[in-house]
């Protein structure tokens, strides 16, 4: 009788120590939760700040964290830059690359998923996987003799570089989901190869084709290594306008962080539109979601 | 049919082959020819000069800094972007309210513009008035000079390469955590297997794939940084940020050496190259 207490006791005791470990994991837990977002946030927050701030709270020390906000930085950089000009450039650029790379990937990522062509999804690979400006050298060359530098065709072209990889890569996955039964019977029905690719492949990997668009699109409108080298001032888009606006106005913080909000903004909404599907996108398919 | 069946794939991909030839071949040919030629002040006129670059490369002490300098960086990044994004899959590996939300936080640094970043990150460096001395400030640390010091320059750019790169290890190593069977898990905590000894003998071996794969993918992405290097510190001070990438770009594209730049950037080649041949070759074996 008192054995059996006095071990009821004990594991009551044990219970309970359980439930604070518990408790104590949990909050240690949340707190690192907290403490990443924190540290992997703050850029973001400091950034639309700084945005906000006058030049006076700008460089004050220690760092404003309380200002009277201002949309001043940002009137700045709308009338003083060519900003819409820059936004222009980029989304030509963006949507040129993205719509070629489409065109050119997506037959090219439908054979290689039906007909198992490895060897070719490798090289194309070997496309992201070589630094950039391996490329750049040799294409310089080349553009500067075909009078290609500072044009809108020829940074769109140099683009392919960085969209055809990750549209082919992505898309080889999705096409892969794609049932052949249904394609056999397309074929049944009289389809003919392109049509069952038109009409039965294209539509059902509908899903992954706008999440591959918006990462390509992504990966294009960041690139600032292809404009540095290849474009000038006609075909100036917003990465290098940013480089740029930092050379003029190297203490102008506050213009420099309503740039970089502005350009941010655009990304991050798209980012939550595709969340769902960025693994697959981000990692070229090498890890299925 | 037959006919159609057969030359119906290569009708899809003879477009990508164009693209193939034009932007992966050429330029690649067109690299190593470079690296034998002596261009002096025009890119149509030039002497070839078989090997002599690759021959000067082991006296060049720029380019010998410019090797450690990127191997420093990426086996550097590479590990601390490891440690926290797998660290942050493990903070979204279970449901609490909101997880969605702070696994597309944890991804913004990885998707938003590297140049609009790496300023931003560039003014809270800034030795006088930016936040990141105030903050070692106040809790009682020394003030750093951050990239304005060739001994904290490299350092400092890390943490942005870090801060940048572990959303993409936390994303695969999540994938390989949701996919990881559970009886595994199971059977060893029935055996009484505590956390670490889980995380350690069981999880840890079941991720290697992930892991692998992240960490390849990761040194190549690191030896392919250009942006926040040059926005941050043009390769300075005293080359002590330049590394392969931005020592090639800087032969090429300001002192215009088409020559031997073309010959540093084989280098950097060979060596992405060689990693992507090892992981391609991991991954045919199946170990991936």
């Amino acid at each position: 009788m008192d054995l059996r207490s006095e071990k009821l006791k004990a594991s009551r005791f044990r219970f309970e120590s359980l439930r604070i470990g518990h408790w104590l994991g949990e909050i240690a837990f949340f707190t690192l939760v907290l403490a990443f977002l924190v540290t992997f946030m703050f850029v973001f927050v400091w950034m639309v700040m700084t945005s906000f701030k006058l030049p006076r709270d700008v460089t004050v020390y220690p760092p404003a964290l309380i200002f009277e906000p201002t949309l001043q930085n940002y009137m700045n950089v709308l009338e003083k830059t060519p900003f819409f000009k820059q936004l222009g450039n980029s989304a030509v650029v963006a949507v040129g690359a993205v719509s070629l790379g489409l065109i050119i990937g997506l037959p090219a990522s439908y054979a290689i998923a039906r007909y198992r062509m490895s060897n070719l999804a490798l090289t194309i690979l070997m496309m992201r996987m070589i630094p950039t400006i391996v490329f750049m050298l040799p294409l310089f060359v080349i553009y500067q003799q075909l009078d290609l530098i500072d044009t809108h065709i020829g940074l769109i072209l140099s683009h392919l570089i960085l969209t055809l990889p990750l549209i082919i890569w992505v898309m080889i996955s999705f096409f892969e989901d794609v049932p052949v039964d249904i394609e056999d019977q397309a074929r049944v029905d009289g389809c003919t190869q392109i049509g069952v690719f038109l009409r039965v492949a294209l539509p059902l990997s509908l899903p992954g084709m706008v999440v591959t668009t918006i990462l390509a699109f992504i990966t294009s409108w960041n690139n600032f290594i292809f404009v540095l080298i290849l474009g000038g001032s006609n075909t100036t888009t917003l990465p290098m306008a940013v480089f740029n606006f930092m050379g003029f106005e190297m203490l102008d913080f506050g213009g420099v962080a309503a740039v970089a909000s502005m350009l941010s903004l655009p990304i991050i909404i798209l980012a939550i539109i595709v969340q769902r599907w960025l693994v697959e996108g981000l990692t070229l398919g090498a890890v299925k979601s | 049919m037959k006919f159609q069946r057969r030359v119906f794939p290569w009708l899809m991909v003879s477009p990508t082959f164009l693209v193939l030839a034009l932007f992966l071949i050429y330029p690649l040919v067109s690299l190593l020819l470079m690296s034998t030629r002596d261009y002096g002040s025009s890119i149509v006129n030039y002497t070839d000069v078989g090997l002599q670059w690759y021959r000067m490369l082991p006296d060049d002490p720029r380019f010998v800094n410019g090797l450690w300098r990127t191997l420093i960086y990426s086996g550097g990044s590479v590990i601390g972007a490891m440690l926290l994004g797998t660290i942050m899959a493990f903070l979204l590996n279970r449901n609490y309210p909101g997880v969605a939300a702070v696994r597309t936080l944890f991804i913004l640094p990885m998707i938003s513009m590297p140049v609009a970043s790496a300023l931003m990150w560039g003014t809270m460096f800034n030795p006088n008035q930016g936040i990141l001395n105030y903050l070692l400030e106040s809790v009682g640390l020394e003030r750093s000079l951050w990239l304005a010091s060739p001994n904290t320059a490299l350092a400092s750019i890390m943490i942005v390469e870090i801060w940048m790169s572990s959303p993409f290890v936390m994303l695969i190593v999540l994938a390989g955590l949701r996919s990881m069977p559970s009886e595994p898990l199971e059977s060893a905590q029935i055996d009484g297997a505590n956390k670490l000894q889980l995380f350690l003998y069981v999880m840890l071996p079941m991720l290697r794939a992930a892991l692998a794969t992240a960490a390849l993918f990761k040194i190549i992405d690191t030896l392919k940084q250009f942006p926040i290097i040059w926005v941050l510190t043009k390769g300075g001070p005293l080359r002590a940020t330049e590394t392969l990438y931005v020592y090639g770009y800087a032969l090429g594209f300001q002192f215009f050496d088409l020559g031997y730049g073309a010959a540093i950037l084989v280098v950097l080649l060979l060596i992405v190259m060689i990693i992507s041949v090892f992981w391609m070759g991991l991954r045919q074996r199946q170990w991936l």
